[in-house]
């Protein structure tokens, strides 16, 4: 079992420390300074605003867009707010394109603007380009830092061109090679331009047989692409087969954690974004919208078991059983439901025949547990009806014939419910809606209104009905 | 991409031994590898006897351990050894894991001396440790070179060596005292040594480190090549962010699967009753609970009676006790997991964020109960379908307290439990979902029956009472 082992160091609080207790400014730059910008990131996060203040004014520039590339862009948004105008848009500009899209888009239109007109004139049509494309597709989460050579240089105009850039360039693992149309014609592994040897040319190193993704593709599928070859940075190419920019495998890393905690996020009925650094406030406005929906989805669950009056009021009994059966058919429900969500994002679920051979299956494994389950909770309602001192059943009533409907329940609702956890995903992912958002209040509720009505009318038939 | 597989497949069928090793040359190995599992035994034994050593060993890095171990003994012996020399050395070793001990030792004795050497060392280390994952493929230098040499070092080693983004500076006994980034030293001049600019407060991990964390280091840190060291700081190896990548994705699966209480393994079962098998053990206890749960209603049996109408709410009271307590659980993990909460201080002030999150929540969704209970109490009534016997005032009110009340409590527990599981050295996010179950439906119910009990049953008596 994987331990959550403590890290001897926990840099960001002693950056907030420096920040605090450091009395000469001198020093605490200097030590404040030669901490990685991911744990200046974490520090800033716990700050009152007067503290990061002084860490704003420590950093240089180029130190602090770095900075602000780990923040997420919604307190990055709040964050950039904070700094003196010019120097706002002198850490947008320094930053990540991508990232700083993610911070000005989730500026107020005014803010976004003001900073906007700050940016020199290529940084405004970059952005422009990046923030046309959607949310979730390569165009967003490309960057434009990068090698671009041509097929006619010599590799020792090449090298000294890398050299000069190497600075300012993140990834220099993979250069790329473009025609006069600014066309993607190949791509050199910095490998082999180090071994090269004058003269030759680019073209005589460069692999033509590269893997490049468009701007529209999901961005999911380009994760997936990077990790399966194992590239370093993936072009990303527009329809006219021009480079606009790369993703590299760091990005991807960020990009499975972040779809991964949607999910998570969902199941739990969770808004993606909860954050350890939200205010109280704050978390409650984000966690209420599902509740609010949950609690509208369960006036139907309600309007079902008014339905049943007749038969809960003949026999009160049934009721103790009710919250057992609805929590094993929601159990049951969400197993399901993780399984196929799982899979469908693993791309496993591709054809009709492993589609249909999956939920089947599922069904199957709702099945078996259901008997199983069905006749232990026979047993056990069985004797707990005999040992529990309840008030008056009706003769007919036995306590064998209600545990006998509590199992016979069992089965069928897990059943069912295994049925539509699987069958649920499924659909929504051939709608083409997030299979995802199933999750929460939704299979919930679809869980609790079968299972009650599974329930009930089993029980107003064999028990009122047959007598 | 799927027509590079079709291209593939037709050119394992057609393609003469001639040429077939240059046309599958040109396309990615990962996509010869794909088509490892639809080509039958004859295609594949031709493949294993005509393509050369270093295809093949391209071509396994991409395929499972178990499946790269069945292909190894297919081949002759001195192939089979030519080929895990070629292998990247965590790869390799992940193969050599799968054979038993006997037929790993004659594997090994076809390898390369230097090679059996590494690979023996790596196997050794224990799953899930940061030695699992790591090569021993790095290229390193001495401080006292000059950027020149260090460069030819670089030359020398470029092609054989997967990751050339930075370079190890150890002294004689393997010692490691800095690194130096490919950037940096392709922009430094000769004559310099490599100590002048060499990089000395160096990110490392240990080789007994959680192979998650070690994947979320380099990914907090960006590094693309992490250097694995022993406890006096000697460097044993490198992971690269490739592998990283990797874990991290099967770890946040692992976590999302867990969390639905079902097994990481259930995801990939083919096995209908395997699948049915993993899942029971948690749905046992749900039924155990589930009896308690019936046992504390049966306690409230007289009330339930005489108010049959509080039974309707049921579901939404633990729906909304479950469902809050979850909420707060899943931010709680995904806090413990992201190393939020390492000292008492910080874990204090989570508890009680999480407890003025349910507040506010238990305020707003428990107003809200009562006014939607009341409309459709009044419409039921209305209709016909239900006769109330009392006031549905009263009613709603209760429904409406109770779950304020019982979303502040499953709140909290949200937030405790997985604290406390976790400083309990138990993994929270695996132990935390029947807890939290339990308690809520538990509590939820209690605070239901007695505060409807106390507002409708005895609260007009007595008002009654002293009104007479």
């Amino acid at each position: 079992m994987p331990k959550l082992t403590l890290i001897k160091r926990n840099k960001p609080k002693e950056i907030v420390a420096i920040t605090r207790h450091e009395k000469r400014q001198k020093i605490s730059q200097s030590k404040l300074n030669r901490y990685h910008p991911y744990d200046i990131s974490e520090a800033l996060l716990v700050m009152s605003e007067t503290e990061r203040q002084k860490v704003y004014s420590w950093l240089n520039k180029e130190k602090l867009a770095k900075v602000f590339e780990h923040i997420s862009e919604e307190r990055a948004a709040d964050f950039i707010l904070e700094l003196d105008k010019s120097l706002a848009a002198d850490v947008l500009t320094l930053m990540e394109i991508d990232d700083a899209v993610d911070i000005l888009q989730h500026l107020k239109f005014d803010d976004s603007t003001e900073f906007f007109v700050l940016l020199d004139e290529t940084k405004r049509n970059q952005i422009r380009k990046l923030s046309k494309y959607k949310h979730l597709t390569a165009g967003s989460e490309m960057n434009s830092d990068f090698i671009k050579l041509n097929p006619g240089m010599d590799v020792k105009d090449a090298m000294k061109l890398l050299v000069s850039q190497a600075n300012t360039i993140e990834m220099i693992e993979t250069l790329f090679v473009t025609d006069e149309n600014d066309v993607l014609v190949g791509v050199v592994d910095l490998k082999d331009l180090i071994v090269a040897k004058h003269p030759k040319k680019i073209e005589n190193i460069m692999d033509s047989n590269f893997y490049a993704v468009n701007v529209l593709d999901g961005i999911q599928e380009v994760v997936k692409d990077i990790q399966k070859y194992d590239t370093l940075a993936m072009p990303v190419l527009n329809e006219d087969k021009k480079i606009e920019g790369i993703i590299t495998m760091y990005d991807a890393m960020d990009i499975i954690e972040e779809t991964a905690h949607d999910d998570y996020a969902k199941l739990a009925g969770l808004p993606a974004e909860d954050d350890v650094y939200d205010s109280a406030k704050t978390s409650a406005k984000k966690r209420l919208p599902w509740l609010v929906l949950l609690l509208f989805m369960n006036m139907i669950v309600s309007t079902v078991l008014a339905s049943y009056e007749e038969t809960i009021a003949a026999i009160a009994v049934l009721v103790l059983f009710q919250p057992l059966i609805l929590g094993m058919a929601g159990n049951i429900g969400t197993q399901s439901l993780a399984v196929t969500i799982l899979r469908i994002s693993r791309e496993t679920l591709r054809t009709k025949v492993n589609v249909i051979k999956h939920i089947t299956s599922e069904f199957l494994v709702g099945v078996i547990n259901g008997v199983i389950l069905g006749v232990l909770a026979f047993l056990t309602s069985w004797i707990l009806l005999n040992i529990l001192p309840l008030g008056q059943i009706d003769s007919t009533i036995t306590p064998f014939r209600v545990a006998g409907v509590v199992g016979l329940s069992v089965v069928s609702s897990l059943s069912v419910s295994a049925l539509l956890g699987s069958l649920i995903p499924v659909i929504l992912n051939k709608l083409r809606v997030d299979p995802a958002v199933a999750s929460g209040p939704f299979i919930t509720t679809i869980n609790d209104v079968t299972a009650l009505m599974v329930y009930f009318t089993l029980a107003s038939v064999l028990l009122l009905t047959l007598l | 991409m799927n027509e590079n597989i079709d291209d593939i497949v037709r050119i394992i069928k057609e393609a003469s031994p001639g040429t077939i090793q240059d046309e599958l040359e040109s396309y990615h190995p990962s996509d010869v590898a794909e088509c490892f599992s639809i080509i039958n035994d004859e295609d594949e034994m031709h493949l294993l006897i005509t393509l050369n050593h270093h295809l093949l060993a391209a071509i396994f890095a991409h395929l499972k351990p178990k499946k790269v171990s069945k292909l190894l003994l297919k081949v002759d012996k001195p192939k089979a050894g030519r080929i895990l020399d070629a292998m990247e050395r965590d790869d390799a070793t992940d193969v050599l894991k799968m054979f038993s001990a006997q037929t790993r030792k004659a594997l090994l004795a076809t390898t390369d001396d230097n090679v059996k050497v590494e690979l023996e060392s790596l196997i050794h280390y224990p799953e899930e440790t940061a030695g699992s994952i790591m090569t021993t493929d790095y290229i390193d230098i001495h401080k006292d070179m000059d950027v020149k040499d260090a460069m030819k070092v670089l030359v020398k080693n470029s092609e054989s060596t997967q990751g050339i983004q930075r370079l190890f500076v150890l002294d004689d006994n393997k010692f490691l005292e800095g690194i130096v980034e490919l950037k940096t030293l392709i922009q430094a001049r000769s004559p310099r040594k490599v100590e002048d600019f060499m990089f000395t407060d160096v990110i490392t991990a240990k080789v007994n480190d959680d192979v998650e964390n070690v994947a979320r280091l380099m990914q907090n840190y960006g590094i693309y090549l992490l250097p694995i060291v022993n406890e006096s700081n000697q460097l044993l190896g490198v992971i690269t962010m490739d592998d990283a990548a990797d874990i991290l994705d099967m770890e946040t699966d692992e976590d999302y699967a867990r969390f639905a209480s079902i097994s990481k393994e259930d995801s990939i079962n083919k096995n209908v009753w395997r699948s049915a098998l993993h899942r029971l053990p948690w749905l046992t206890l749900l039924l155990a609970v589930g009896m308690i749960v019936s046992a504390i209603i049966s306690g409230f049996e007289a009330t339930i009676e005489q108010i049959t109408v509080l039974v309707f709410f049921l579901p939404l009271v633990l729906d909304m006790c479950g469902n809050t307590g979850t909420q707060s659980l899943a931010v709680t993990v995904r806090g413990i997991s992201r190393q939020h909460y390492q000292d008492s201080e910080s874990r204090k002030k989570h508890v009680i964020k999480e407890i003025k999150v349910g507040a506010l929540n238990g305020l707003g969704i428990g107003g809200l109960s009562f006014i939607t209970s009341g409309i459709f109490l009044i419409i039921v009534d209305l209709l016909g379908i239900i006769t109330l016997t009392y006031p549905p005032f009263l009613i709603s009110f209760s429904i409406g307290l109770s779950v304020g009340l019982a979303l502040i409590i499953s709140t909290a527990f949200g937030a405790i439990v997985p604290l406390t599981l976790n400083r309990l050295n138990f993994d929270p996010a695996v132990a935390s979902g029947p807890f939290i179950t339990t308690m809520s439906d538990v509590f939820g119910l209690l605070i239901y029956f007695v505060v409807a009990g106390i507002i409708i049953l005895w609260l007009p008596e007595f008002i009654a009472g002293i009104g007479g």
